[in-house]
C-alpha cells in the first residue's frame, strides 16, 4: 500500500482535528456524569489510541494519570480480545489496577472504531474514577485487593451492540449508590461513541481508509521533538531522596534520573517491599504514566501528547516493591505513594534544568464522605482541595491548585447541598508557603462537621492524607512548605488535636469536627535574597505574619 | 418628528454611530475615532455630526441606545475601583482560590488573573446560613460595621457582600446592605444575592466582585454621558445594551454594570439575527473576523443563543479556565485566535502553526510596512491576490506586497515550501482552525452545521467566510451591507429586557410548589416594576421562564422552558417532557437511572421589540447611477488571484460592491471590494445580490479537500 504523504500544513490540520474530536468526548463525559468526583472534581480522562494500543491524541484538560496509562490498559485488553476478534458494537470494560491507573475505582471503557471495510482503525478510550467500587470503606485496613471491592477483569460490556446485563447486575449488587456509578459508566460509553462517529466522518471527509500513516507521522514527530528537548539538557545522573507515607509512618526512597543524549532512564531505588496493609502500593502501569507525564511537562509542554512521549523514556522500580507491586497487593490508597513521584522527579530534574522546574507543589487531598442525610438522601461525595503552588526561578507560587492531577476542587455550596455537612472554613494558612527568593503559595485549611439541622442522618468520613509527617524541600535554598496535617475534636469546646495514626475513618456525630490542613508550596532560592517589598506586600495581605517573617526570612519588618 | 433612533458603539479605536429613520427604514452610518480621555465627547460630537448631515435636530431623536467596551476593558486593564469584600468568616479566599484546577495539564508554571479584591480588603465576619436558609451563625453587624469602617479608611469605595448560600436566603446580605446605605452612604454596594443569585460560591463571588469593581467607574461614566446628552437638548430615552441582547435603563446599568460586559458583540449578534430574518434564514452562524480574533455565535430560530456564564479578562485569551467567570446571561460567543494579524510560524514539530499570537495593529502585518517582519494571514491574502494593496480600507493604508512576500519566505524556507504554497497553507489552516472551533461550538449545542447559513462581518470575515462555510458543510453565506457597524445597528432593534435568576435546587418530584411560585412571583414583580418605571405598560411586557435542569446528581445543567403563571403538580409532566426533549437533542438519549432535578430558575422580562425595518444603506447609493445597465459596469478590472483548483494564479474579475444591483448574479472566482472589507468567492461558488443589496453566496462543494 502506498504510504500517505503529509506536508506541514495538512498534517497540522488533520492532527488538530483529532484533538478537537477528543475534546468533544471530554465535554460529553463532563456534562453527562453523575458523581462529584467526575462531574465536579473532573477526575476522568479520554483519548484516541491506535489499534496497537498506542496513544494518538488526548484533550488538554484530561487527567494525566489516565492519558498515559490507557495504552497499557488497551494492550492488556487486547491480549484477551485480539484486535481482529473485535466486532462493531463491542465495548470493553476493566478496572484492573495492574493494567490501568492503579486502583479499582478507575474504570476504563474501550470502544473499537471500524472503517467501512470492517477493520479496526482506532480505539476510543475513556476512564473515570467512580464514586464507589464496593469493598470496605476503611481504606487503610485492606491487606489485599480482594478487600477493596469489585474487580472487573477485561470484559465485554457490550457485545456487538448488546449490553451484557450480567455485568450490570454484578456492578449493581456490589457497589454503593449503583445508579451514580452506572451513570458515570454510561457517560464514558456515550463519549466513546461520539468519538468513534467523529473519527469515521473525519476519514470519510479525507477519503482515507485508516489512520495508520497519520498515526505514525504524529507519533514520530512527537518522539523527535521529545528527543530534541532531552538533547538540550546536560547529560548526567541526577539523584534525589523523597519522603513518603507508609502504614508504619514516613519512609524515604531514592529516585535517579539518567540523561543520556536523547533518552532518559528513571530508576527508583531503596524502595521498600510492597506493604502488606493499607493500600499505599503503586502498580508499575500508573508509575510509568506518572513519570512520563511529569517529564513531558518539563520537556515538551506545548506539544500535544501521544506515544511519542513514551519512546525516549524508560522507568524501573524493583518488582514487588511499593512502586511496582505484585498482585494481589492492596492499592486503594495508591496516591499516598504515587503523588510523591512528582516532587521527586522535579527535584532531580531541577539539578539538570533549574529554570524549567518549579519547587514542590503542596499535596492535594480529598475528604471522602458517605452516608445519608436526616431526610434519608444518600450521598457518596469527595470534598477535594489543593495545596499551594510551588515557587519557580522567576515567580512566587500563586494560589492553591491540584497537582499532579488535573482535578478541580469541589464547590462548598454544592457539597453541602448534596451531603448535609457544613464546611466551617476554607481559607489560606498564613506562613505556610515555603520561604525563598520566591515563596511557595500558601496551603489551605478546610474543616468539616455535620450540619446541626441535619442530625439523625448517617455521616461517615475517611481521610488518609499524603504528606503527614514530612515536608518537601524547596529548591536552591528555598524552604519546604508547611506539612499536611489532620486534626479532630469531639466538640467545639475542645482543642483541635492532630490525628496520631495514619488517617481517620469514623462516623461523625453532630459537634465533632475534622480539620485538614493542606501544605503550602515549597520555596525557590535563598530567602535572604527575597525582595523586601515582596515581604511587605505578603505581610499586608496576611500571607505571612511578622513572626513568620522573622522565623523564615530572619528579618524584622515593621507593623502595618 | 421624533421618529429617529440612534445607536452608538464605543470601541477601543472607533466609535460607530447609526441613525435610523423609523418611518422610511433608512439608516445612515457614521464612524469616527474614539476620544479615549472622554469617550462621551467623541460620541456626542458624532451624534451632532450625524444629525447635521441629515438635517435633523436632536429633538427628532426618540431614543439613543449605547453599547460600550468600558466594562470589558476595565477588567482587562485593571482600571476599576478600590474594592473591598465582606464575606462569611472562613471563606474570604474563595475568590482567589477559584476552581484550583490547572487549565493546561502540561504547564507547571500556570497563572490565574490576580483577584479583583486584594486579600487585605477581603474581610470575614461572623455569619452563616445552611443550604436551606437556616441560620447557623447570626449576622454580627457590629463586626461588619467595624470592618467596613476600616476598609473605608483605607480608601475602599466599592464593597461586594458575599455570604454562603445567599442564593437560598438573602436576609443577611440585605440586612448588611441596609446598614451600609445608612452608615456608609458614599460606598457603592454589590450583593451576591442580587448580582448572581445562583449556587456555586466561586462563580457567584467572582461575578459580584467584578460588578463591585467596575461599578463606580460605570456610574461616573454614565452620569457624564447623560449630562453631555442633556446639554445637546436631548430629552428622549437613553438605554444601554446588555450582554444578553436586551437593553436596560441607565439606572439599572449603574446597579449591575457587569451586565454590559459583552454589549458590543450582543449588538452584532442581534444585527446578524435580524439580517437572517430578512433573508429568510433563521438558522445562522454569525462569523465576525477582525485583526486578532474571530468570534462566532449561533443563532437558532432567529434568536442568538444566550449562555448563563462567560469568562472575562483571560490570562491566555484562548484557554478556557484562565479568566474570571462572570455569571450573567450573555450571547453565547466563542472567540478563536484567528484574525488578519495572526502570525504564521513553524512549530517545534516542523509543522505550520497560525495564531493565536497576533501582530495586532502595531506593528501589524508585514505588508503594513510598520516594522512587522513575521508573516500574517493578511500577508498571505496579499500574496494570493485576494487583497488589493491600493484599496485596503478604501485606500487609507497602502500595502507593501513585496514586504508580505519577504515575510512569508522566512517561514516557507524552513518548512520546505514555496511562498505561494505557504500562503495557501496559511489561508487554509486559519480557515480550518475557525471551522474546527465553530463546529464544536455548534455541535455542543445540539445543532448540525450543515443546516446553518454563515453571516459574515468584520474586516477579514468576508475574505474567509466562504471557505469556512465550505469546511463546515454550510450551504450558503450572507454578506450584509453596513457590516462595518453591525453592533450599532443591532442596538436599534434590541428590546428592553432584564434577566433574573435564583437557585432553588430540588428534584422535580420533591418541588415545593408554593416556594417556587413565590420565587417566580418575587422575581417577576421586581421586573415588572422596573419595566413599568421605564414607561412600559404591564400588558406589553413578555415573561419568559426557564430553568437549569439536569439528571439528579449531574453537574452540568441544560436550559429548559418553564410554563408561565402559578405552577402546581399538574405541570410536572410538562416540565419532565421539556427536559427529556432538550436532553435528547443534546446527548441523544436519556440515562434512565435518575430523576430530573432543577437547580436555578430564570425569568426574562422583555418590553416590546422596536418596530424597525431597514433598507439598503450605502451600498445602494452608488448603484442607483447605473440602474438598468449590466453588472459589467460594476467590474473594476482583473487581478491575478490564487485558486489551486484552477491550477494556480488566474485572472480574476474584481467588482465594486457599491455598484452592484439587486438581481446581479456572478459566478466565482471573483473578488468584491468595499471600503471596510473584501469578499472572496472561489470556483464553483456564485453570488446573487438580493433586494437589500446583501451578497448571497451559494457555496460550491469543490476544493474542500484537494
Amino acid at each position: 500500500m502506498r504510504t500517505q504523504e503529509f506536508d506541514p500544513i495538512n498534517l497540522e490540520i488533520m492532527w488538530q482535528r483529532l484533538i478537537s474530536i477528543v475534546e468533544e468526548c471530554w465535554i460529553t463525559i463532563w456534562r453527562t456524569s453523575f458523581s462529584v468526583v467526575v462531574g465536579e472534581a473532573l477526575d476522568f480522562g479520554c483519548e484516541i489510541l491506535d489499534p496497537k494500543g498506542r496513544v494518538l491524541a488526548h484533550p488538554w484538560r484530561s487527567m494525566p494519570a489516565f492519558n498515559f496509562s490507557l495504552p497499557n490498559t488497551l494492550r492488556g485488553m487486547l491480549e484477551k480480545y485480539p484486535i481482529d476478534t473485535l466486532r462493531p458494537g463491542d465495548v470493553l470494560i476493566t478496572n484492573d489496577p495492574w493494567l490501568g491507573a492503579g486502583h479499582l475505582f478507575d474504570i476504563t471503557l474501550l470502544t473499537p472504531v471500524f472503517n467501512k471495510q470492517g477493520r479496526v482503525v482506532a480505539v476510543m478510550g475513556g476512564v473515570a474514577h467512580v464514586a464507589d467500587i464496593g469493598g470496605t470503606r476503611a481504606r487503610a485496613s485492606t491487606r489485599e485487593v480482594f478487600d477493596e471491592g469489585l474487580f472487573l477483569p477485561p470484559l465485554k460490556l457490550y457485545d456487538e451492540g448488546r449490553l451484557n446485563e450480567d455485568i450490570v447486575a454484578i456492578i449493581e449488587n456490589n457497589v454503593r449508590l449503583a445508579p451514580m456509578v452506572l451513570g458515570d459508566i454510561h457517560a464514558l460509553v456515550a463519549a466513546n461513541k461520539v468519538g468513534a462517529e467523529r473519527i469515521i466522518s473525519f476519514m470519510t471527509e479525507y477519503g482515507i481508509e485508516d489512520l495508520e500513516d497519520l498515526t505514525t507521522e504524529v507519533q514520530n514527530r512527537t518522539e523527535q521533538a521529545t528527543r530534541q528537548a532531552i538533547r538540550s539538557i546536560k547529560d548526567g545522573i541526577y539523584e534525589t531522596k523523597q519522603s513518603c507515607n507508609g502504614p508504619d509512618g514516613p519512609f524515604q526512597f531514592g529516585l535517579r534520573i539518567v540523561i543520556d543524549d536523547d533518552s532518559i532512564h528513571v530508576q527508583l531505588f531503596d524502595v521498600p517491599p510492597q506493604f502488606g496493609i493499607g493500600g499505599s502500593n503503586t502498580t508499575y502501569s500508573v508509575l510509568l504514566s506518572e513519570v512520563v507525564y511529569l517529564l513531558k511537562c518539563v520537556l515538551t509542554p506545548n506539544v500535544p501528547g501521544n506515544d511519542g512521549d513514551f519512546r525516549p523514556i524508560t522507568v524501573s522500580a524493583p518488582e514487588g516493591s511499593v512502586f511496582n507491586c505484585r498482585r494481589p497487593a492492596s492499592v486503594n490508597n495508591r496516591t499516598r505513594t504515587l503523588w510523591t513521584i512528582a516532587p521527586a522527579v522535579m527535584n532531580a530534574m531541577a539539578q539538570a534544568a533549574p529554570e524549567r522546574v518549579p519547587a514542590a507543589y503542596g499535596f492535594c487531598e480529598p475528604i471522602r464522605t458517605y452516608g445519608h442525610t436526616s431526610r434519608g438522601a444518600p450521598f457518596n461525595d469527595h470534598m477535594f482541595q489543593g495545596g499551594g503552588q510551588g515557587a519557580s526561578a522567576s515567580a512566587d507560587g500563586q494560589t492553591t491548585m491540584l497537582f499532579p492531577t488535573s482535578a478541580g476542587n469541589v464547590s462548598v455550596e454544592i457539597f453541602e447541598s448534596r451531603t448535609g455537612f457544613l464546611i466551617g472554613e476554607k481559607e489560606y494558612i498564613s506562613d505556610s508557603g515555603g520561604a525563598g527568593t520566591y515563596r511557595g503559595a500558601p496551603g489551605q485549611r478546610v474543616s468539616l462537621r455535620v450540619n446541626p439541622n441535619e442530625e439523625g442522618g448517617f455521616y461517615q468520613v475517611g481521610a488518609w492524607p499524603i504528606g503527614l509527617g514530612f515536608g518537601n524541600d524547596g529548591l536552591f535554598g528555598g524552604h519546604a512548605g508547611s506539612q499536611m496535617r489532620l486534626l479532630t475534636r469531639a466538640s467545639r469546646e475542645d482543642l483541635l488535636t492532630p490525628v496520631d495514626s495514619d488517617g481517620i475513618f469514623t462516623e461523625l456525630q453532630v459537634g465533632m469536627e475534622i480539620v485538614l490542613e493542606l501544605p503550602g508550596g515549597s520555596g525557590y532560592g535563598d530567602p535572604a535574597k527575597r525582595d523586601l517589598s515582596a515581604i511587605k506586600s505578603d505581610l499586608a495581605e496576611g500571607i505571612v505574619t511578622e513572626k513568620g517573617v522573622l522565623n523564615h526570612y530572619g528579618r524584622r519588618v515593621g507593623g502595618k | 418628528m421624533t421618529d429617529h433612533l440612534i445607536g452608538f458603539d464605543i470601541g477601543g479605536t472607533f466609535t460607530d454611530l447609526v441613525l435610523l429613520d423609523r418611518s422610511s427604514g433608512e439608516i445612515d452610518v457614521h464612524k469616527l475615532l474614539t476620544t479615549p480621555d472622554d469617550p462621551a465627547r467623541g460620541a456626542v460630537n458624532g451624534i451632532v455630526e450625524l444629525l447635521g448631515r441629515n438635517s435633523l435636530r436632536i429633538q427628532d431623536v426618540a431614543s439613543i441606545i449605547h453599547g460600550t467596551t468600558l466594562v470589558t476593558n476595565a477588567l482587562l486593564e485593571r482600571r476599576g475601583a478600590k474594592t473591598g469584600m465582606i464575606t462569611t468568616a472562613g471563606f474570604r479566599d474563595i475568590l482567589e482560590m477559584g476552581k484550583e484546577q490547572r487549565y493546561d495539564i502540561y504547564d507547571l508554571f500556570l497563572k490565574f488573573p490576580p483577584p479583583l479584591v486584594p486579600r487585605r480588603w477581603r474581610r470575614g465576619i461572623a455569619e452563616r446560613m445552611d443550604r436551606s436558609g437556616n441560620v447557623i451563625t447570626p449576622l454580627d453587624l457590629d463586626e461588619a460595621r467595624s470592618e467596613i469602617a476600616e476598609l473605608v479608611n483605607e480608601g475602599v469605595e466599592s464593597v461586594a457582600i458575599f455570604f454562603l448560600h445567599s442564593y437560598a436566603d438573602s436576609r443577611h446580605e440585605q440586612t448588611l446592605a441596609s446598614l451600609m446605605r445608612e452608615e456608609f452612604p458614599k460606598v457603592s454596594i454589590s450583593l451576591s444575592s442580587e448580582v448572581a443569585a445562583e449556587i456555586r460560591e466561586f462563580e457567584r463571588v467572582s461575578t459580584t466582585a467584578a460588578n463591585a469593581y467596575v461599578k463606580p467607574l460605570v456610574n461616573r461614566y454614565l452620569l457624564n454621558l447623560e449630562e453631555q446628552l442633556r446639554q445637546t437638548g436631548f430629552s428622549g430615552r437613553f438605554y444601554l445594551m446588555q450582554s444578553s441582547g436586551g437593553t436596560i435603563s441607565p439606572e439599572l446599568a449603574r446597579e449591575f454594570p457587569i451586565r454590559l460586559l459583552e454589549s458590543g458583540p450582543a449588538g452584532g449578534a442581534l444585527a446578524a439575527a435580524y439580517q437572517g430574518q430578512l433573508s429568510g434564514k433563521p438558522e445562522l452562524l454569525s462569523f465576525d473576523m477582525g485583526g486578532t480574533t474571530a468570534k462566532a455565535c449561533v443563532i437558532s430560530e432567529g434568536v442568538p443563543l444566550v449562555a448563563p456564564v462567560q469568562e472575562a479578562a483571560r490570562l491566555h485569551r484562548f484557554k478556557k479556565g484562565s479568566g474570571i467567570p462572570i455569571k450573567s446571561p450573555s450571547v453565547d460567543l466563542i472567540e478563536i485566535g484567528a484574525g488578519g494579524g495572526s502570525i504564521a510560524r513553524a512549530s517545534e514539530l516542523g509543522l505550520l502553526n497560525v495564531g493565536p499570537e497576533s501582530a495586532g495593529a502595531s506593528p501589524g502585518p508585514a505588508c503594513y510596512g510598520l516594522g512587522g517582519v513575521e508573516p500574517t494571514v493578511t500577508d498571505a491574502n496579499v500574496v494570493m491576490g485576494y487583497l488589493n494593496p491600493d484599496y485596503f480600507l478604501g485606500g487609507r493604508i497602502q500595502l507593501d506586497a513585496d514586504a508580505a512576500e519577504e515575510a512569508l519566505k522566512r517561514v516557507a524556507i524552513p518548512l520546505g515550501l514555496s511562498v505561494i504554497e505557504l500562503a495557501w497553507g496559511i489561508y487554509t489552516l486559519v480557515n480550518e482552525n475557525m471551522a474546527n472551533a465553530a463546529r464544536v461550538h455548534i455541535v455542543e449545542r445540539g445543532n448540525d452545521p450543515r443546516n446553518f447559513s454563515l453571516i459574515a462581518f468584520g474586516g477579514a470575515g468576508p475574505v474567509h467566510a466562504v471557505q469556512v462555510a465550505r469546511l463546515l458543510g454550510a450551504p450558503d453565506v450572507i454578506l450584509p451591507v453596513a457590516a462595518g457597524a453591525a453592533s450599532a445597528v443591532g442596538f436599534l432593534i434590541a428590546p428592553i429586557s432584564f434577566d433574573y435568576s435564583r437557585s432553588y435546587p430540588a428534584t422535580l418530584g420533591e418541588l415545593d410548589w408554593n416556594r417556587l411560585n413565590k420565587l417566580y412571583a418575587d422575581l417577576e414583580r421586581q421586573g415588572i416594576e422596573r419595566l413599568k418605571a421605564d414607561g412600559f405598560p404591564e400588558e406589553k411586557i413578555t415573561i419568559e421562564r426557564s430553568a437549569d435542569m439536569r439528571l439528579s446528581g449531574q453537574f452540568h445543567e441544560i436550559s429548559v422552558p418553564v410554563p408561565n403563571g402559578a405552577l402546581s403538580a399538574e405541570d410536572l409532566p410538562t416540565l419532565q417532557a421539556a427536559f427529556i426533549n432538550e436532553y435528547e437533542r443534546l446527548y441523544s438519549h436519556v440515562y434512565e437511572g435518575a430523576p430530573v432535578a432543577a437547580l436555578t430558575w430564570r425569568v426574562k422580562l422583555t418590553g416590546p421589540t422596536p418596530p424597525v425595518h431597514l433598507t439598503g444603506g450605502e451600498a445602494g447609493k452608488g448603484a442607483e447611477a447605473r440602474a438598468g445597465t449590466k453588472n459589467e459596469d460594476a467590474l473594476k478590472g482583473y487581478r491575478r488571484c490564487y485558486f489551486p483548483d484552477l491550477g494556480g494564479y488566474v485572472e480574476t474579475p474584481i467588482f465594486d460592491r457599491y455598484q452592484l444591483l439587486p438581481g446581479d448574479t456572478i459566478s466565482g472566482p471573483a473578488i468584491f471590494e468595499e471600503r471596510e472589507s473584501t469578499a472572496v468567492i472561489g470556483p464553483g461558488d456564485s453570488v446573487h445580490v438580493d433586494g437589500l443589496l446583501n451578497l448571497r453566496i451559494s457555496v460550491g462543494s469543490s476544493g474542500v479537500r484537494q
